[in-house]
């Protein structure tokens, strides 16, 4: 899906850019005509070789205590989220996840900096780790 | 019962009620403010030999299209306090309705702008950290009586409307601040480099009218000591008048009174502002140094709360301008008890320094390759004088680095020329990310990042990983549980 995601916004910006250039800047239509195709070639690079290393270091631990993910291939991020501070839990489907049966699962704390995004889920785990959570919310703010 | 349930059942009915007449005309004000560009660009792009009638009907017909709306506005705006909850509806096109449990709201601010003030009247803004950017309500104009009698109905005493900050009370202010130390901030606060940018952008637009002003008044100084001396003491006045005034402006009567739970505020000369506050809906205390205000051992403090106000760099209802650096332990245990006294701060890694230097001089390099290359010998110069300056920036932003925590709270604090130390509890974190790039890693270095509720995160930067990973096992654990 990933890979889907990158050839379709690489095909995008070398057609629009190419489009543009013929629309508006004329003189610039012949330079489209060999960087457009060189944006084609680097897309399908990057699209068969960046998602299975994003892939590669994407992981998260549902945990006694919270929720932990970690993902960034140059960059790398660990979060870690209280199930006691999550507020509410978005499931969504985009076109390309429905073709693939994924959903991407979204943790909603009181800090719209709080990175919790499971991207990439099959759709019927996605529903089944929501409840999951609400309940593993349900058992940490018990007694408050 | 709940506290919410409690509230409904304890707070009368306030009837529907409409804004200050002259609402509509402060909103024409303000919206021909916003227009007032657009619409001078439409007068004068494309003039010929006159102004067409489509410009002329622009101009005079804008004003009264929008005038009209504004009334319409005013006319459907209604507010009441029903079942404990205060209820706004507007709309003109789209109606909106909208329910504020006056349990929830903790953060009540009255505005008096120019305007305002004309028609004796304030503008009240309602928070109760519901998410949205701005205020979740904005009674644009209300009677200065009626909107301390609204105030009274949301802080659960109707019977006794009163002003925020009250003289005749026993309560002793937090912080306060007079016209000479308001001044003091000012000059302290705005860099240097920045008063220079303006003053010269000023000189720019006189020269524009006056026929070069500043030319011939730079031309007419004798070239002596006494001169440059001149020069220099006229560019130190403005300085201080734009920086110290524009301070006043903001400033001028600053109070921060703590009455209970409450946090009370007020300031302003021109624009006045007071405010009430929970105290318990505090989460970031930011203390900001500039080096000015490092030599002269003062710095000013910004307080961040749920509604996400005060954590920026402007200038916001929620801060105090100036206090010297040995009372911020006595306003810190008024504000925070439990981060009192605060700790002192672990230095970081030695390999912090080498990635702050690595970084910083290699965009001097960047930056001072081409120079060099293409103006020699001078640019090599100038490139010498980059890398050097860069050197000393990154051995700053190294001294500034320190982190400590005790007692459920954490306090950082980070910066170059300009510092700022976050303090804020440990149960305040929502979450904590552990952040680290390329070079970090090389290094040996992370940052941690821990979330509040609303407003920019507290930060620990470039500290060892293992120290950030023992920082989170302190906080999160106990934090789960609560």
């Amino acid at each position: 899906m990933w890979r889907w995601t990158t050839v379709f916004w690489g095909a995008l910006l070398a057609i629009g850019g190419g489009l543009a250039a013929w629309l508006f800047l004329h003189e610039l239509t012949s330079l489209w005509v060999v960087t457009g195709p060189a944006v084609l070639v680097a897309t399908a690079v990057a699209a068969w070789v960046r998602p299975p290393r994003v892939w590669s270091h994407w992981s998260y631990e549902i945990g006694e205590d919270a929720l932990e993910l970690a993902h960034g291939v140059w960059f790398h991020e660990h979060s870690i989220v209280p199930w006691s501070r999550v507020q509410h839990v978005d499931i969504s489907h985009g076109p390309l996840d429905r073709r693939y049966g994924l959903a991407q699962l979204k943790i909603h704390t009181a800090s719209a900096k709080t990175d919790a995004k499971l991207p990439g889920i099959e759709a019927g785990d996605a529903e089944k780790l929501r409840l999951d959570i609400l309940d593993r919310y349900r058992r940490a703010t018990e007694g408050l | 019962m709940t506290v919410e349930e409690q509230i409904a059942e304890e707070t009368p009915t306030l009837p529907p009620r409409r804004l200050h007449p002259a609402s509509p005309f402060i909103g024409l004000v303000f919206q021909l403010r916003q227009l007032l560009i657009p619409l001078a660009l439409s007068l004068f792009i494309g003039r010929g030999d006159g102004f067409s009638g489509f410009q002329y009907g622009l101009f005079l017909g804008l004003p009264v299209v929008i005038a009209l709306l504004q009334f319409l506005g005013w006319l459907r705006f209604s507010y009441r306090v029903a079942d404990g909850a205060l209820i706004v509806d507007s709309g003109v096109i789209n109606r909106r309705h909208r329910e504020i449990p006056i349990a929830r709201i903790h953060h009540v601010e009255e505005e008096a702008k120019l305007q305002h003030r004309l028609f004796g009247v304030v503008k009240l803004q309602i928070d109760s950290g519901g998410g949205e950017s701005g205020a979740e309500v904005a009674l644009d104009a209300l009677g200065r009586s009626e909107a301390a009698r609204l105030r009274a109905f949301l802080e659960g005493r109707p019977t006794a409307p009163g002003p925020i900050i009250d003289a005749t009370t026993a309560a002793q202010p937090i912080a306060s601040a007079g016209v000479g130390t308001l001044v003091i901030a000012g000059i302290t606060n705005v860099p240097f480099a920045a008063t220079i940018g303006v003053v010269g952008t000023l000189f720019q637009f006189a020269d524009e009218i006056g026929d070069d002003f500043f030319y011939e008044t730079v031309r007419r100084v004798p070239p002596t000591v006494t001169g440059f001396g001149a020069v220099v003491g006229a560019f130190a006045v403005l300085y201080v008048v734009a920086a110290g005034g524009a301070s006043v402006l903001t400033n001028y009567g600053f109070t921060l009174q703590r009455e209970g739970n409450e946090l009370r505020t007020q300031r302003g000369l021109l624009d006045r502002r007071r405010a009430v506050v929970d105290l318990d809906k505090l989460t970031v205390i930011r203390l900001d140094e500039t080096i000015m205000r490092r030599a002269l051992r003062v710095c000013s403090m910004r307080l961040q709360t749920i509604s996400g106000r005060g954590g920026g760099r402007g200038v916001s209802s929620l801060s105090i301008p100036l206090l010297e650096r040995s009372g911020v332990d006595g306003v810190v245990s008024e504000l925070m008890p439990v981060a009192s006294p605060m700790p002192p701060l672990k230095t970081h890694p030695p390999s912090a320094r080498r990635r702050i230097y690595v970084r910083r001089i290699v965009i001097a390099l960047a930056l001072g390759a081409p120079v060099a290359w293409l103006w020699r010998p001078t640019g090599l110069i100038v490139a010498g004088l980059l890398i050097a300056l860069a050197a000393c920036r990154a051995e700053v932003a190294y001294r500034a680095l320190g982190h400590a925590t005790r007692d459920g709270v954490l306090v950082s604090r980070e910066g170059g020329l300009r510092r700022e130390t976050a303090i804020t509890a440990w149960t305040r974190a929502e979450s904590t990310r552990l952040r680290s790039s390329p070079l970090q890693r090389w290094a040996g270095l992370a940052s941690l990042y821990v979330d509040v509720p609303q407003g920019r995160s507290v930060s620990v930067a470039d500290a060892a990983p293992g120290d950030l990973t023992e920082l989170r096992k302190l906080a999160l654990p106990a934090r789960a549980g609560h």
